[in-house]
């Protein structure tokens, strides 16, 4: 098995990856949109969304796969746009992206602390092993 | 795909490709292309589309200590889990 990749390593597919993130946030939260682009900011975070767009915001994020035609009406009907509409459903799953990635980071980096404690003790274990074997020598 | 507007295309040559791939798909006996993820990049592509295709490429064709294999399989295992089929 190999070796788990350090998460902070700063090499550079990492870089080009954060790079690229950040021209696509750009592009979709800060260029001018048909949505205001501090709702599309409050969208990638899931706080304060205004009340219309808040059951789309969750099915969206928690299960896409359960969004119907009926919840896509229902905004059309709010008034929302076509285009609002899109523009409001690529924020929350960059959000929602974003979200996990972070937490499967963030996981990483505990499996690799936990692996290094492992290793550790195994030494001190064969440390101790190697210590009784010197004492019964004597 | 839900809204009209990305399904069928906003600009003239998005509109005569994503025709072009239908008819295609019609000839060839698949009448579900082309899939939403192709309309869905290529709506607005400013906004979303193209910087998306750029990140997507690195992650699974760019440099990196995993294959293209592996990548794609873990792709496949995420979109697994999302009932996704892309």
């Amino acid at each position: 098995m190999r070796d788990l990749p350090d998460p902070d390593e700063p090499h550079e597919p990492h870089d080009l990856y954060a790079q690229r993130w950040r021209r696509l946030e750009d592009a979709l939260l800060r260029s001018s949109g048909t949505l205001d682009a501090g709702v599309r900011a409050a969208l990638t975070t899931g706080r304060e969304i205004p009340e219309p767009l808040a059951l789309y915001v969750d099915k969206v994020t928690r299960h896409a796969y359960r969004v119907t035609d009926d919840d896509v009406w229902a905004l059309l009907a709010a008034g929302y746009s076509q285009d609002q509409i899109f523009e409001a459903t690529l924020s929350v799953a960059l959000g929602a992206a974003q979200r996990r990635l972070r937490a499967g980071l963030e996981a990483l980096r505990t499996a690799r602390q936990g692996s290094a404690t492992s290793e550790t003790g195994a030494a001190q274990a064969t440390g101790a092993a190697g210590e009784d074997k010197v004492e019964e020598k004597e | 795909m839900r809204l009209p507007k990305v399904a069928t295309g906003q600009r003239l040559p998005h509109k005569a490709l994503l025709s072009t791939i239908r008819l295609l798909a019609l000839v060839s006996g698949d009448p579900t292309a082309p899939p939403d993820i192709m309309r869905t990049v290529l709506y607005r592509p400013e906004l979303f589309g193209r910087p998306y295709s750029d990140l997507a490429h690195a992650l699974l064709r760019g440099p990196s200590d995993w294959s293209v294999g592996e990548r794609e399989l873990f792709a496949t295992f995420v979109s697994h889990l999302n009932a996704c089929r892309f």
